[in-house]
């Protein structure tokens, strides 16, 4: 469904992506793995269409999308697409709700039906308590959940996290972990997980590992 | 100290320079209104006066400005100050750093202000103008001290204390000792209990003073029920982030408006004197100035918009990598400034057509109101537009803030 041939990106005279190729199932769960500035967070962006890769292609459903003008890409991460954050992002001067509505009205949804969804997802993800605090107001793992919450919101194909956990303590990371497949499994959507950690890995169905740009061949299980 | 000054002013960027201009011009500013206002209020004329109590309340939002400049310095120079502490500076010493550069731009810009007071005004009494640039210096090292307290400066980077400033009971308490004051110069008119002959004068000057500052403080409140309200029937995420944002931290931009309200308020006052009177030339002069006031509020808007977007730049950048289209995030930079800047500017004309039309009531005619109300709503206009221009006139810088680098800086 989402496929990247051959993607090569540089910052400058660093190499962060050098010829990678993966290719993503329908609902599969993929773990990016590799040593800190392996280009794992270079690699997601582009498969998000947050970044365009100098060399190689994008294809989602068969389409290019790394050549697509910037109207239509944007258009395409916020219809298709669901992006997790190391520390969620989330906007702290809105309720945990309206952060997880925030997607719907981007995509021009009525308010009371964009709230209705975004309080269910609450539900699914055990934060319904939390619907009318701030960000500021709220754990770590908490925030986090609010994080996946506005990812899967609209329904996405692919939800892209990066160090989804990274913030996070052994148990509470447990907790997004499944609480974030589960959701996304529900859903249909597959994941991109990046991560340098094992133990998170371990949830993912198939794992990529990454090393100076390029792809460590056979660690496929 | 001074050679970790110079360390920090090596290569400065473009933002810092502006920023730097910035500070000293509006002491410089500052001072010559400030010299002037002192030079006419000599109480014998009672036109002078009221004209040097308009400068020096002019010199109050300068001032503002400048406080706000300032601010700006710590979130300009992030890199260099982790630099810093990482090197071993104390917090303390990153303050002192902050007064002893705020205090510099403020001796230079205020002797620059003084020298032009001393050229256009050439028989005036220059003796107010030492005493002013001291005032200015010393204001500069206090801004420039506490400018940094919002700011922590740790070793592995630069953060903003978390926005939660809310309105306060004091500013009220201010615009109604003001209004106390007022009306009791009116009603007593001669009869002021104390100070003789200038007492009621005097008593009205410092009534004014404080009803505008406090005006200006208590706008904290008035933006905040509006931006409240707005948020809860917003129907576009535009409006509601918008007005989310305004809500969360109304003080930054009740400072940011105060000059924008001072001259709307002014403008509409003018305006209702005007419906009365004949005398246009002298009001043209008047709405010149006005002018040059919505100019200054224009500078002070620029610098609001500008830490505004430093503070935003960390969610709108996860926004925008979440398909947020640039063109939303800036409609939201601009009714931002519309939801706080239009009751701050429509309760200011009011004020303002109300302070006048209630000063000379038994005069008064039904029919100047016509003109006195038309001036008011157009002026509140022009404010709103204001704030509006400016924040679509950063469009550009936001561009800037979007980019995904904004989101690998770490925290
Ligand atoms: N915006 C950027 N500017 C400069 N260098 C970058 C940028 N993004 C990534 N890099 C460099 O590319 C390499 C890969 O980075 P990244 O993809 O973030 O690695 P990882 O996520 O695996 O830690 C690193 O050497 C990093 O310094
Ligand atoms: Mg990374």
């Amino acid at each position: 469904m989402l496929e990247a041939r051959g993607l090569s990106k540089s910052f400058g005279r660093a190499r962060a992506l050098d010829g990678v190729s993966v290719e993503i199932a329908p609902g599969e769960v993929v773990a990016v793995t590799g040593p800190s500035g392996a280009g794992k967070s270079t690699l997601l962006h582009c498969l998000a269409g947050v970044l365009r890769p100098e060399s190689g292609e994008v294809v989602l459903d068969g389409r290019r999308i790394d050549t697509l003008g910037e109207a239509e890409l944007t258009a395409l991460r916020r219809q298709s697409f669901g992006i997790v954050f190391q520390f969620g992002e989330l906007v702290p001067e809105l309720s945990a709700v309206e952060n997880v509505a925030l997607p719907l009205l981007f995509n021009r949804h009525g308010r009371g039906e964009a709230m209705a969804a975004a309080a269910e997802w609450l539900e699914r993800l055990e934060v319904a308590d939390c619907a009318d605090q701030r960000i500021g107001e709220l754990s770590g793992g908490q925030r986090q959940r609010v994080a996946v919450a506005r990812a899967l919101v609209t329904g996405p194909r692919v939800v892209f996290a990066d160090e989804p956990t990274g913030a996070l303590d052994t148990l509470g990371g447990e907790q997004v972990m499944t609480a974030m497949l589960g959701a996304a499994r529900a859903g249909g959507a597959a994941v991109v997980l990046v991560t340098h950690d094992n133990r998170v890995a371990a949830y993912a169905d198939r794992e990529i590992t990454l090393r100076d740009g390029a792809v460590l061949a056979g660690v496929n299980p | 100290m001074i050679t970790v000054l110079r360390m920090l002013n090596r290569g400065r960027s473009r933002p810092e320079r502006v920023r730097a201009w910035l500070v000293g011009a509006g002491a410089g500013v500052a001072a010559f209104l400030v010299c002037t206002a002192v030079s006419l209020a000599d109480f014998r004329d009672e036109g002078g006066s009221l004209t040097g109590l308009a400068l020096a309340l002019l010199a109050l939002p300068v001032a503002g400005l400048v406080h706000q400049a300032n601010r700006l310095a710590t979130a300009t120079r992030e890199r260099r100050l982790a630099a810093l502490r990482l090197a071993g500076a104390a917090p303390g010493d990153v303050r002192r750093l902050g007064a002893l550069e705020g205090g510099w731009l403020a001796l230079t810009g205020s002797l620059a202000g003084s020298v032009v007071y001393a050229l256009t005004h050439l028989p005036g009494p220059l003796a107010p103008v030492p005493f002013v640039v001291v005032l200015m210096t010393a204001g500069g090292v206090v801004s420039g001290a506490r400018a940094g307290r919002d700011v922590i400066a740790s070793p592995l980077g630069v953060t903003r204390r978390p926005r939660v400033r809310g309105p306060r009971v004091r500013d009220l308490l201010l615009a109604l000792t003001g209004v106390a004051l007022l009306v009791a110069g009116l009603t007593l008119k001669g009869g002021f209990p104390i100070g003789g002959k200038y007492g009621t004068a005097v008593a009205m000057a410092a009534g004014m003073v404080l009803l505008l500052f406090g005006l200006t403080m208590a706008a904290t409140w008035l933006i905040r029920a509006c931006a409240a309200r707005i948020g809860r029937r917003a129907r576009s995420p535009e409006t509601l982030l918008a007005a989310r944002l305004v809500e969360s931290d109304p003080r930054a931009w009740a400072r940011a408006l105060s000059v924008v309200g001072l001259t709307v308020f002014f403008g509409a006052g003018s305006g209702a004197q005007q419906a009365g009177t004949g005398y246009w030339h002298a009001h043209a002069l008047i709405d010149v100035a006005l002018l040059l006031a919505m100019l200054t509020s224009a500078a002070a808007l620029v610098v609001h918009q500008a830490e505004e977007l430093i503070d935003l730049r960390r969610s709108f950048a996860a926004l925008a990598a979440a398909g947020v289209p640039e063109r939303s995030l800036g409609r939201v930079l601009v009714r931002q400034a519309a939801i706080a800047a239009l009751p701050v500017c429509a309760v200011a004309a009011a004020a303002g057509v109300g302070v006048v039309v209630f000063s000379v009531l038994d005069i008064y005619q039904a029919r100047w109101l016509v003109w006195a109300l038309t001036r008011a709503v157009a002026m509140t206009g022009i404010g709103v537009l204001t704030a509006m221009l400016v924040a679509l006139a950063a469009r550009p810088l936001l561009r800037g803030a979007l980019r995904l680098e904004t989101l690998r800086a770490g925290r």
